[in-house]
């Protein structure tokens, strides 16, 4: 047993004394082709119904295949269904099916499988869960599937090719087994000699029906959550391609490293509170704006990002269709207009705001609290070990947030939305109500993108959000790797690296 | 010697039942965000709701706890909210890990330990005064302090050892030794510094025993009344020592497990702290203590077989 | 006999008050000085501090020492050097509320369980062992887990892991003092149990608490820092250990922030460490006068008598002059010996006699090389057998000389038979090893040799004793054993120091016989010391009387016995023989 002789060759090894040995990295043979990952997070699950996007999508992109496959520029390609069809009110999508393919168990991927896998993705309340709520999979035969939307998805392809639709053996389905290891159709296979929490590895599929994405023989995920651990790695070669930040980035570059830079995030503060429940204050759009024109995003950009990114007023990226530049200069920095802004609202001698605090928000966190200070408003932090679910809990009137930037309607459903998922305190006004309205009515692409133009520019003028700027993702790869970023994801996609034969 | 074991592990069960309880207790009766975390980015309200059912946090605190201790008995440790992954299988294979850092450092240290001890008490002089400041030095300068000067000089300067990382033994046993280096560098400065002196007090007590004073005029070596003899008198109390500060390192091993990012129970501690996967941290405290008992009783054990008196029986 | 003037005098020890004392010791004055710079600091921090700690500057990121900012500003443009005076407080809240916590939890229960002990004592005992199995850092992120990171919860916590420390310190103490006299007499005068608790035990304990309390902060100090460095910490207390944290994760950018608050936290820490050490050391007057300078002082003090080279007089052992001393703190010597000169025949026996601190004891040892390693040979000589053990330029014992004969030709016969058994080793084992080193014959034969030994100090059964530990057998065995390993290498001088005081009055007469018997069959020369007149009168030839280190009459048994010059001879011969039969004739006639 693996677990037996671990702990016997570690009580073995405490007898033993550490030899000096001159610097040597792990071998490896040419003609193996290993890809090691240092990973930002770890697998819950691998029940396909748990999987999220972002930075652990890559894990189940090497057990499962989805439906649909996404390229790097965004644009989508046949994967495991081979063809597709959008009704006009983007309610339903039927999609063709691929056969021949097999699952590392031997069952068979068909259209019952594939109902399989979407039932249980409905019904799995996974992260994602929320995009296909209500959905109902059907098989048409044996190598057609619908799925029948209960809202209108606009972007239904996009979740069909991310998160969504990740194809698990139906035999495993539904099993206590499939949590802790993975049954799929995908290029690698999961190999025993993994530890959970810590180091994923996966070797080839010999069977995998694709060649064109497998291009590695083993592929090992270590988990580092760390960024100064996953530098060191990166340089002393433990790993070959990994997430930095931009502390960190000059010194990658100067070891030799390779930049692979994109946006995906903006950086900033959303203002939850926009009726005044939690902080009265929060209520009166003036104060809102007030926050927006007392801090100095260029110089926020210039120190704490150094200067790489770039500023914005608005959450929706360049690439959705709905930026609009006018915006970004919306809240130019003045602390005069902001002073005056509170007077009229009532607030000349300031007032407290609750915001949860971290110390991974540093430097931030302290030139907010200053620029706030400045006028008169006095931010009273409050501790949170574990950030992320403090913040969530909805208990903050505003918060700094990281939010992603999807398309228009990703990012819409996830934050402007009455149950966007960021929308914490579920606020609502007229405006967003209509373009909702609208929305439900035709959920054209044409009609979707022009609505949210206008709840774009909605949010902005009421200050639902004050982003500072947006994040590029600071990738690293070493000479070994070469790796293509993937539109909109914080990582890339499993199938975008290669090895350079070096 | 059979009674005497039994006894020390009927009161190390009692131990452990009693912490369990007030940890349990303690730990979950206050409502955490762990499904937030578990779900993620875009999850709505209902669902986290229907998470915290699924995962049991709506149920009395004393019910849980009993359900939770009934499990235990069989082995059961439960699963982490966070990773589906059973707790005792994620324990035991973090264990290795943080017992090989634990277990070379002490080995190391009480090596070094006692030959610095034993100098300082049979010589004096200037070697006395450089190990009581080295046991201030390394009193005062806690252990990840050390590491970061380490890591600045060794890893990021000289660039001679990796920062971080661990590497498994069975895949590059080069590359495993040098992983550890800086390290098990940084416990051992603390672990040796504490000990030293310890040891050095108890050396001294022994050497001022009239059967050393008698062993000395039967004309036996120095070098042997004091390596076979004193050694052997004063190792009861230099066991105690090393084992208090073995429980202490299950402590310190936490930091420097997290700054290195080896896969050990430390780091899970932290990890599960942050991120409130209060299940796992309740496994930690169950085998951390499981593990202080045992070493214990070893100790005892061990003691008892240098003592004749114990011994021959 | 009489004595030379020497110019060493004995000097009473002089007792300093304990600021004295610490006063004395430049390390500690350091880390006073330190601390109470720390704390004015902490106090006076708004005063003092050329910044507001959370001020940021956004243009002066990381920059480097200058003159606005003496130690340069962080990554959030914030002075180092506000923050290290503001964090300082962080730091002695920690220390304090540690202390504080783990004092009064851990000393009234100690009080009240070393008092009345019993059921209390039991359960509190228990809770402390329970206490002390658990690795601080584990519990403290479980407590931070469900109660939050706030710096008093954590800190709290700490104390009361911490305080079986001071639980184990009082108890001890107040169970040995529990049953002084003085305690007992303020029962029966009617005080109560409480007011004698609180003024005659507590005064006992609060050296021991105020040492452990310097300790536990540099504890407390280190584990806070720990706590913030992993992010547990509080995180809006500005902290030390959050100044490290911020140092590490920066540290490929701006190593030298880390350099601040590393050195200021092990700084703290030591001087709370060093304080204590200087506290323990000044409370137990053990200042270590070995590595100080006190030794080399009171050595310089030690007049060179020049030698006047006593003739070879063919003496086995010849001591003259013999002076020995110990240093004191003040770099005095205090003398235990002074000016002893004695001779030893081949086949005589002479006895050293006088009271406890006469200073018969030193002397046997100065012969054996065995005196402790802090002993000074301030002036004399010593000859074995035409060897110089001692010479005057010396100071010391040559270890190397003494080396070859201990053993094989001066032996030793300690006073307390069971101490001087190695308990882990087999009388066999005990017996035997010293043979094959000194006699260098094969273990077989020392095994049939050591026998035969045991045999002739009358062991009854030789064999089952050599399998024994010490343990295994009685007191009066034991002290045959100690003979049977003294002789075993038949040495020409065999030093006893008070060989039968030990024993039960019954086996003592034996064993006198048995010394006797050995020292005629195998013509030892013997250095018998004793404060037993009787003794004396029963086996030596030649008497030394001493007092207060120093030779007071000397000359044949019978003689001193029946004609004692000097007045100090008189009252210790009349108080010993008070009301007993006098037995010098009576032995002395045997003996002839």
């Amino acid at each position: 047993m693996k677990l037996n002789t671990r702990i016997v060759v570690a009580l073995a090894t405490t007898a033993a004394s550490i030899v000096a040995v001159t610097g040597i990295t792990p071998a490896q043979a040419a003609n193996t082709k290993t890809l090691t990952i240092g990973a930002f997070t770890t697998v819950k699950s691998w029940d396909p119904s748990q999987a999220d996007i972002g930075h652990g999508i890559q894990y189940y992109q090497a057990a499962y295949d989805n439906l649909i496959l996404r390229k790097p520029d965004g644009t989508y390609a046949p994967n495991l269904a081979t063809s597709w069809k959008v009704n006009a009110n983007s309610t339903e999508i039927t999609l063709k099916l691929r056969t021949g393919v097999k699952f590392t168990d031997g069952s068979v991927f068909n259209a019952d499988a594939a109902v399989a896998n979407l039932k249980n993705f409905i019904g799995g309340n996974g992260p994602q869960a929320a995009a296909l709520a209500g959905a109902t999979a059907t098989k048409v035969d044996a190598k057609t599937v619908k799925l029948t939307l209960a809202t209108p998805n606009p972007d239904i392809e996009y979740y069909l090719s991310t998160s969504d639709s990740f194809m698990a053996s139906p035999k495993a389905l539904g099993t206590e087994g499939l949590k802790t290891k993975p049954v799929g159709s995908g290029p690698y296979i999961y190999d025993n000699s993994s530890v959970a929490g810590s180091q994923v590895i996966f070797t080839a599929n010999p069977n995998y029906w694709d060649k064109s994405k497998q291009k590695f023989t083993k592929v090992k995920f270590v988990f580092m959550d760390q960024v100064a651990t996953r530098l060191n790695a990166l340089r002393s070669g433990q790993v070959d391609a990994t997430l930095l930040d931009v502390a960190n980035a000059d010194t990658a570059a100067a070891a030799g490293m390779k930049l692979t830079t994109y946006n995906t995030d903006w950086s900033g503060l959303i203002l939850f509170d926009r009726s005044g429940k939690i902080n009265p204050a929060m209520g009166d759009v003036r104060v809102r704006q007030a926050i927006a024109y007392a801090i100095d995003r260029a110089a926020l950009l210039r120190t704490v990002q150094e200067g790489r990114g770039a500023v914005t007023g608005q959450i929706f990226s360049k690439a959705s269709g709905v930026y609009d530049s006018k915006l970004d200069d919306a809240y130019a920095y003045s602390p005069t207009k902001a002073k005056a802004l509170l007077a009229a609202a009532g607030y000349s001698n300031g007032f407290t705001l609750q915001m949860p605090y971290n110390a991974f928000l540093e430097p931030l966190a302290s030139f907010i609290a200053t620029y706030l200070k400045a006028v008169k408003i006095t931010v009273d932090w409050v501790n949170a070990v574990d950030y992320r679910g403090e913040i969530l809990s909805g208990k903050y009137a505003a918060g700094w947030y990281q939010l992603f930037q999807g398309t228009a309607f990703v990012n819409y459903n996830l934050a402007v939305a009455p149950d966007g998922a960021r929308n914490l305190t579920k606020y609502t006004d007229s405006t967003i109500q209509a373009v909702d309205a609208s929305i439900s009515k035709d959920a054209s692409n044409k009609n979707v993108i022009a609505q949210i133009k206008k709840a774009n520019k909605h949010v902005v003028e009421d200050a639902w959000f004050v982003p500072f700027y947006t994040v590029p993702q600071m990738y690293f790869t070493n000479k070994k790797v070469k790796v293509t970023a993937q539109a909109q994801n914080a990582v890339p996609y499993l199938y975008n690296y290669a090895p350079t034969g070096k | 010697m059979l009674g005497f074991i039994t006894r020390r592990l009927l009161s190390g069960a009692l131990l452990l039942l009693v912490i369990s309880a007030l940890a349990y207790i303690l730990m979950f009766s206050f409502t955490n965000n762990i499904a937030i975390h578990i779900l993620g980015d875009a999850a709505t309200q209902q669902q986290i709701i229907a998470k915290q059912h699924e995962l049991g946090l709506d149920q009395p605190i004393l019910k849980r706890y009993f359900e939770w201790l009934s499990n235990a008995l069989q082995g059961n440790l439960g699963t982490s909210w966070l990773s589906s992954e059973s707790i005792t299988d994620s324990l035991m294979s973090r264990l290795p890990v943080t017992l090989t850092l634990a277990g070379i450092t002490i080995l190391i240290s009480a090596v070094l330990a006692t030959v610095l001890g034993a100098f300082a008490a049979v010589k004096g002089g200037w070697i006395d005064r450089v190990v009581q400041l080295i046991g201030i030095f390394g009193f005062a300068v806690p252990n990840f302090v050390v590491a970061i000067f380490f890591v600045a000089l060794f890893a990021i300067n000289l660039a001679l050892l990796p920062a971080t990382g661990w590497v498994a033994f069975e895949d590059d046993p080069a590359g495993w030794a040098l992983s550890l280096v800086l390290p098990i560098g940084a416990l051992v400065l603390g672990t040796v510094a504490s000990s030293a002196q310890q040891i050095r007090s108890a050396i001294k007590s022994v050497l001022e025993r009239d059967w050393v004073r008698t062993l000395t005029s039967r004309g036996i070596p120095r070098r042997e009344i004091l390596l076979k003899h004193v050694l052997r008198a004063a190792a009861p109390a230099g066991l105690t020592v090393l084992s208090l500060q073995f429980v202490g390192l299950l402590g310190g091993v936490v930091i420097i497990e997290q700054m290195f990012a080896l896969p050990g129970m430390g780091y899970l501690a932290v990890a599960s702290t942050t991120t409130g996967d209060t299940p796992v941290v309740m496994g930690v405290v169950v085998y951390t203590v499981i593990l202080v008992i045992l070493v214990n009783l070893i100790v005892d054990l061990l003691n008892g077989w240098l003592n004749p008196k114990v011994r021959v029986k | 006999m009489t004595t030379l003037e020497t110019n060493v005098h004995a000097t009473p020890i002089v007792r300093r008050s304990l600021l004295g004392r610490l006063a004395r010791n430049p390390l500690a004055i350091g880390s006073a000085l330190y601390l109470i710079v720390l704390i004015g600091l902490a106090l006076f921090a708004s005063l003092v501090a050329p910044f507001d700690p959370s001020f940021t500057d956004i243009e002066a990121v990381m920059t480097d020492p200058n003159s606005t900012h003496f130690l340069g500003t962080d990554s959030a443009g914030r002075d180092v050097l506000s923050r290290l005076i503001f964090g300082s407080q962080s730091t002695l809240i920690a220390a304090v509320v540690s202390i504080v916590t783990s004092i009064v939890v851990g000393v009234p229960s100690g009080l009240i369980a070393g008092y009345y002990g019993k059921r209390f004592d039991a359960v509190a005992s228990w809770l402390s062992n329970m206490l002390q199995a658990l690795p601080v850092i584990i519990v403290l992120l479980a407590v931070s887990a469900s109660l939050g990171s706030e710096i008093l919860i954590s800190m709290f916590v700490f104390g009361i892991l911490i305080a079986p420390g001071f639980f184990r310190l009082t108890r001890t103490a107040v169970m040995g003092v529990r049953n002084e006299l003085y305690v007992d007499a303020a029962r029966v005068s009617g005080l109560s149990d409480f007011r004698i608790i609180v003024r005659h035990i507590l005064t006992v304990v609060r050296a021991p608490i105020i040492i452990q309390s310097a300790m536990i902060s540099g504890i407390a100090i280190s584990v806070q820092s720990g706590l913030a460095f992993l992010g547990l910490g509080d995180s809006k207390q500005i902290s030390w250990g959050v100044m490290l944290n911020e140092g590490f994760v920066n540290i490929f950018s701006n190593p030298k922030l880390v350099l601040w608050s590393a050195l200021v936290i092990s700084l703290t820490i030591g001087a709370f460490v060093l304080l204590g050490n200087a506290l323990r050391d000044a409370l137990e007057d053990t200042q270590k006068i070995e590595a100080s300078g006190s030794r080399k002082k009171a050595r310089r003090q030690v007049s060179k008598i020049s030698s006047t080279r006593i003739e070879e007089t063919g003496h086995l052992l010849e001591v003259s002059h013999l002076s020995v001393g110990y240093a004191q703190g003040d770099g005095s010597l205090k003398q235990v010996v002074s000016d002893v000169s004695i001779n030893v025949n081949k086949g005589e026996v002479l006895g050293i006699v006088g009271e406890s601190g006469s200073g018969k004891s030193q002397t046997a040892f100065s012969i054996l090389g065995l005196l402790p390693s802090n002993a000074i040979i301030a002036s004399g000589q010593i000859i074995f057998d035409g060897n110089e053990l001692v010479s005057p330029q010396d100071g010391a014992v040559s270890q190397k000389q003494l080396a070859k004969f201990r053993g094989k030709r001066i032996a030793y016969i300690p006073q307390e038979p069971m101490s001087n058994l190695d308990p882990s080793f087999t009388i066999g084992y005990q017996l035997i090893r010293p043979m094959t080193q000194v006699l260098g014959i094969s273990k077989k034969e020392a095994r049939a040799k050591a026998l035969s030994i045991l045999d002739i100090v009358g062991i009854v059964n030789p064999k089952r004793v050599m399998k024994s530990y010490p343990h295994e057998i009685s007191g009066g065995m034991a002290q045959r054993v100690l003979i049977a390993g003294a002789i075993s290498c038949e040495p020409d001088l065999l030093i006893a120091d008070e060989p039968t005081t030990a024993l039960d009055v019954t086996v003592q007469a034996e064993v006198l016989d048995l010394l006797r018997d050995l020292q005629k069959r195998l013509g030892m020369g013997m250095v018998l010391v004793t404060h037993n007149f009787g003794v004396i009168a029963d086996l030596a030839d030649r008497v030394v009387v001493m007092q207060y280190g120093r030779v007071v009459e000397s000359g044949e048994v019978r003689e001193v016995l029946r004609n004692p010059q000097e007045k100090y001879t008189q009252v210790l011969l009349s108080s010993m023989l008070e009301g007993k039969q006098p037995m010098t004739m009576l032995t002395a006639n045997a003996r002839d």
